[in-house]
């Protein structure tokens, strides 16, 4: 079985956030308003973190883009009371979103803070329904969403390959943000293939993980950046 | 009967759930009548260029049915190679902006009201047709006048075609680079920009540059840039007042005072002689006047009163210029952001000057320039003798005498010069999306300029300044509804011609604003129309593009494998033909997205330097006062100076504020969404007692605005940095940006020489806001 | 005869009401679920029985998710002169004439929830269109009511066709 994960390349990584807006035109994420932004109830499954240190004038900033973690013992499958956010088999968190009751037990175990609840209903301008991609659900109010490694790919590559009579290849399902990272900086695969990019990356002496003491062992890698950030 | 309890809460429980059931069954998703229900579901990607920068990358579409739904890079594009940019990402909030007029409109009542009326597009031709014919007929052409984006494509060509067989020399586009090609101009002849060989330079030394958020080659740029830093084969050096995305990627970030930027060239210059540590052969083959350069150098410049003008400790300013030596090939580079400044084309001159001191103009991993794509040039023009006459009439925005090609082209000229009736009324003005500073000043001067220009045309497709502006709207479509080309920015070194087809046909009654101008040629007479002999646009941009074909160079887009193969060949001499005939070539053409040229050829002497010597030329003519950096007076009143910088991907660009997608991200390094902030260095923010996220006035003598403070040790203590570009709102329609524009804080001085606002010397003081 | 205690009595008085309520309800239910009129009665198994293949008129089936909604064209390519003396067909040629698209009404129904995908079942799957769809191909008129397809059903033929049962294979 395969086991999909990402490595980011926080050298390469220039914090440009096109695999933010990638990720919200891909999976139907309404954009924010003013009030959402006081409450701090803006949705965003992939996020810029910045890391600013230091004082004037010698100060250094890392830009650490932040999808779901797909932990391989994510914290919010095991307080989900209905089963709607699960481990799938080939290591994606899912969240299925008919099933959730929004009791949001998820969103205050998940460490990573990457689980989003929806406090409204998505305003879309009837204009603005005509880009909405119809593999991907418009949420309701009241469910809690988040990154799903752009699982719809997933399904769509996989029914390309046996429509071709053919295996399915690692390059064949990349998820938007990968898809669009102009440095390269977002790399994405099989992490249990050892042939793979990711699998590769995932082992080298700059790889690390967030919050890694924690024991929710993610499937996001980090490499460090190296010495040119002082 | 006796009823439980529990079938009591069975009953009510039974209740409780219809009441959403009977919600989600009567959801419109179900609506049995809507005819979005049920649709053919037919897929595709559909190639085509973004035209939301200048940058022109090439992308696909997916398309279902008749709707847009997703942007991806087209891969074989050899500018983005299949990536995409924010703002590109969020493209198809333009299409879909609840903002697009639906069709042409006319202004009724009051001028400075907007109310609007619904004309037919039969209607609104006339209107404008009869206007024209009328002015020409009473000999007033010239008073007619077009205001546009700079674009690098045939629409920009198709314009000045229609003006000039008009009998208009206003034709005013404003473009941000003018002071680099300025610069150009003046040391090597050509009114051109020059490519930067990024992938082959060991070290950038970027005076202010946004080479990786703001050039129209940007996605070129950041695929370099990750390339070498992966490859351990980079070093950036960053010079500039404020931390910039650039100044975070950069190996290192030195802090200077403002306008001092070319002051420190001539410093690192200065260390460069004085040690040798120049190029020789290349100084004595490629360059003129470095004599006079040498002596105005050791005898003007002292490094001790660079450090303390421009702020870069003495060992700093020493380093850098052994470093840009050893690091060979170095490029030393600059942009529009140099050009804000009262003393811009020494600034520029001077920091170019390192490049030919380095020897690093037409070489590998230095500067190159741009070879055009050999599309197939318009016809001439027949002109009419109205035309003639009135193209001998003084150009409207100012002919102050000048050495530089474009010194008369600046918006303030040209508003001013139209609004003062000086040298003549304008009589109709024509508007097309021109950039940022066009509309922030438009809004400025309102009154004005419709107090003195009697009939205002808008081919805006958005409700926004510009229409507000107008007496009628004949609303252009986005660039996914029209056929479009598109010619790489001569930022990158091989030229590439992207081209597509509609995505989508146009929505409501949008026309795209080239088959409008096409249509009011044929009004216009059979001496005018017959300088417009196509059918429709599509058929005007495929006669150019067959000039691809004949050239016999180059090659429509393919993989890299191919790509580098044809780079070898032509390099050597050779070229092999893929296609039989025109018509092959052109659906090919349009299936791939576009053309290319990989190859480069150096050493082509005369289209390098194309001045007389044929010779890079140093200048050394420079007033003292030009060195100096030009620091507006210290002013009690107003103790702190104003930073203002383009975010990234919106420079010059007016319709971002359509795209809330890429809108709420442009602060992220500040956790802000919808806000504008105003950057505070620690020390300065302790002294006027602001904490982080405060709200506060920032205020000048020309106005004052409210911001978040956002405490940020990336700034000096003396300057405090404010965002451009930044709506409040998303979907913010007209006006209420407008309120909050940082540009209005600017006092109105201008470079003389190149006309181009000052940005950089308004001072200004901030307190906190009562309430929130 | 014995009192009816209080709370006996108000008991009665809220299940009377819950019932008219709930049969409101169901009234209204009823009504939004059923009553589908297509614009012309059309006849499937007239045309299967003259030959016409599911995908003379679903052209899509095999290679998108949608199977396609019958294009106009696709009726005027036989129906170039009428064929019948029918009422309908009358009304058809009326449509062609004009060049005014059929708004067919979509029969059966997905939840907004589900990704469906004809390609993946009929291309890929080799799931006969019957399986789902029934004896659609022997009706001679339009099924008045909406069909659902519902989960256990398919849920059941992947546990026997061992497709995947993983939620986000089907939810989107």
């Amino acid at each position: 079985m395969r086991k999909w994960g990402m490595v980011i390349d926080l050298d390469r990584c220039t914090g440009c956030q096109a695999c933010v807006v990638a990720c919200k035109a891909e999976n139907n994420v309404v954009f924010s308003d003013p009030t959402q932004e006081e409450t701090h109830r803006a949705i965003s499954w992939m996020s810029v973190l910045t890391v600013l240190e230091g004082e004037y004038p010698d100060v250094k900033e890392s830009y650490i883009p932040r999808p779901c973690m797909h932990c391989e013992n994510p914290p919010c499958v095991k307080v989900c009371p209905v089963g709607a956010t699960y481990k799938n088999p080939e290591g994606i968190v899912a969240q299925v979103y008919t099933r959730c009751i929004g009791c949001r037990y998820c969103t205050n175990n998940c460490p990573y803070t990457l689980k989003y609840f929806n406090y409204y209903r998505p305003r879309w301008s009837n204009e603005m329904k005509n880009l909405l991609n119809p593999d991907v659900s418009k949420r309701q109010v009241g469910v809690v969403e988040k990154c799903s490694f752009c699982h719809h790919r997933l399904q769509k590559a996989k029914e390309d390959a046996r429509f071709e009579k053919r295996e399915l290849r690692e390059e064949d399902y990349v998820p938007a943000c990968v898809q669009t990272c102009p440095t390269g900086a977002l790399i994405f695969g099989d992490l249990q293939n050892p042939k793979s990019e990711v699998h590769r990356l995932s082992k080298i002496s700059r790889a690390f993980r967030l919050l890694e003491e924690l024991g929710t062992e993610p499937q996001v890698f980090y490499l460090t950046e190296g010495e040119w950030h002082g | 009967m006796a009823i439980k309890r529990r079938d009591f809460l069975k009953i009510g429980g039974g209740l409780s759930l219809s009441l959403p059931l009977y919600t989600c069954i009567s959801d419109k998703s179900y609506n049995s009548t809507s005819k979005s229900n049920w649709l053919a579901g037919v897929e595709q990607w559909v190639p085509s260029v973004c035209q939301a920068c200048p940058g022109g990358c090439g992308i696909m579409v997916r398309v279902i049915d008749d709707r847009a739904v997703k942007i991806e890079g087209n891969p074989l594009h050899p500018l983005n190679k299949g990536k995409v940019c924010p703002k590109g990402q969020a493209g198809l909030q333009l299409l879909y902006s609840p903002e697009r007029v639906r069709g042409p409109l006319k202004k009724v009542g009051d001028r400075n009201e907007e109310r609007w009326e619904t004309i037919s597009w039969d209607e609104a031709l006339n209107t404008v047709s009869t206007k024209l014919q009328q002015l020409r007929e009473s000999g007033k052409s010239h008073t007619v006048a077009f205001a546009g984006k700079n674009q690098q494509n045939t629409t920009d060509e198709l314009v000045s075609r229609f003006f000039e067989v008009y009998g208009s020399p206003n034709f005013f586009k404003f473009d941000e680079w003018a002071a680099l090609k300025n610069a150009y101009f003046v040391s090597q002849g050509i009114y051109d920009l020059m490519a930067v060989d990024l992938k082959n330079s060991r070290l950038i030394l970027s005076f202010g540059a946004n080479f990786l958020s703001n050039w129209p080659n940007v996605m070129e740029n950041q695929r370099i840039y990750g390339e070498k830093r992966a490859e351990g084969d980079l070093k950036i050096i960053q010079i500039e007042p404020r931390f910039s995305i650039e100044a975070s990627r950069a190996d290192k970030w030195i802090p200077i005072n403002r306008g001092s930027e070319g002051l420190l060239a001539l410093g690192i210059a200065s260390v460069l002689i004085k040690e040798r540590l120049f190029n020789q052969a290349f100084v004595e083959r490629f360059t003129s006047q470095f004599n006079e350069f040498r002596s105005f150098i050791l005898q003007n410049i002292s490094l001790d009163q660079v450090s303390e003008m421009t702020g870069v400790p003495l060992s700093s300013i020493i380093e850098i210029a052994k470093e840009f030596h050893t690091r060979h090939p170095a490029v030393a580079v600059s942009d529009f952001n140099l050009s804000y400044s009262a003393n811009s084309l020494f600034n520029i001159l001077a920091v170019h000057s390192l490049n030919a001191l380095a020897g690093n103009i037409d070489s590998p991993g230095g500067f190159l320039r741009q070879r055009q794509a050999p599309v197939t040039e318009l016809p001439p023009v027949t002109l009419d003798s109205v035309a003639k006459k009135a193209l001998s009439e003084e150009e409207h925005w100012g002919t102050t005498e000048s050495d530089l090609p474009l010194r008369s082209k600046n918006t303030k000229d040209m508003i001013d010069s139209m609004v003062n009736k000086s040298p003549y009324g304008i009589n109709c003005l024509f508007l097309s999306s021109p950039g940022y500073q066009f509309v922030s000043y438009i809004q400025k001067k309102k009154a004005e300029i419709l107090g003195s220009i009697p009939f205002i045309v808008s081919f805006s497709p958005f409700m926004d300044e510009t229409s507000s502006l107008a007496d009628l709207i004949l609303p252009d479509t986005t660039f996914y509804e029209k056929w479009q080309d598109h010619h790489s920015s001569p930022l990158s070194k091989i030229p590439i011609v992207g081209i597509s087809k509609p995505v989508i046909q146009p929505l409501y009654q949008s026309r795209p604003l080239e088959s409008t101008l096409l249509t009011l040629a044929r009004t216009m007479g059979e001496d005018f129309a017959q300088n417009f002999p196509w059918s429709d646009y599509k058929e005007l941009l495929l006669y150019r593009m067959k000039g691809l074909f004949r050239a016999k160079k180059g090659s429509i887009f393919s993989s890299s494998y191919e790509e580098a193969q044809l780079r070898i060949l032509e390099e050597r001499g050779w070229w092999t033909p893929q296609h039989n005939s025109e018509d092959a070539f052109i659906k090919d053409l349009l299936e791939k997205g576009g053309w290319q040229d990989p190859s480069y050829h150096f050493n082509e002497r005369s289209f390098v330097y194309q001045n007389n010597s044929q010779r890079f030329v140093f200048v050394s003519s420079f007033e003292i006062e030009d060195v100096g950096s030009n620091e507006s007076q210290e002013n009690e009143d107003y103790p702190l100076r104003l930073f203002l910088f383009d975010l990234p991907f919106t420079s010059s660009d007016s319709s971002s504020k359509n795209m809330p997608w890429y809108q709420e991200n442009l602060g992220f390094r500040f956790g802000i969404l919808w806000k504008i902030w105003v950057e505070v260095n620690p020390e300065t923010a302790g002294a006027l007692g602001i904490r982080d996220k405060d709200i506060v006035w920032v205020e000048s003598p020309q106005g004052r605005i409210k911001a978040v403070a956002r405490i940020f040790p990336g700034i000096g203590p003396e300057i405090v940095g404010m965002p451009l570009n930044k709506t409040e709102h998303p979907l913010a329609s007209k006006g209420e940006t407008d309120i909050n524009d940082p540009l209005h804080l600017l006092e109105e001085t201008y470079d003389e020489r190149t006309g181009i606002p000052d940005r950089m010397s308004t001072r200004v003081k901030i307190y906190k806001a009562r309430g929130r | 005869m014995k009192k009816l205690r209080k709370p006996k009595k108000l008991g009665l008085v809220l299940v009377g009401l819950t019932l008219v309520v709930s049969v409101f309800l169901l009234v209204i239910l009823i009504d939004s679920w059923g009553g589908i009129t297509q614009p012309l009665p059309f006849n499937h198994k007239i045309h299967t029985d003259n030959g016409l293949a599911c995908e003379d008129c679903h052209p899509n089936f095999m290679e998108y998710a949608s199977s396609g909604r019958p294009e106009l064209e696709i009726c005027a390519s036989c129906h170039e002169e009428a064929l019948t003396e029918s009422e309908e067909e009358k009304r058809l040629m009326e449509y062609i004439q004009d060049g005014n698209e059929i708004d067919w009404v979509r029969l059966y129904r997905i939840p907004e929830d589900v990704y469906f995908s004809h390609r993946r079942h009929v291309a890929v799957g080799n799931v006969e269109c019957a399986v789902c769809h029934g004896d659609i191909v022997e009706s001679t008129r339009p099924p008045s009511k909406v069909r659902k397809i519902s989960m256990e059903k398919c849920m059941d033929c992947h546990e026997d066709q061992e497709a995947n049962n993983d939620c986000i294979a089907c939810h989107r």
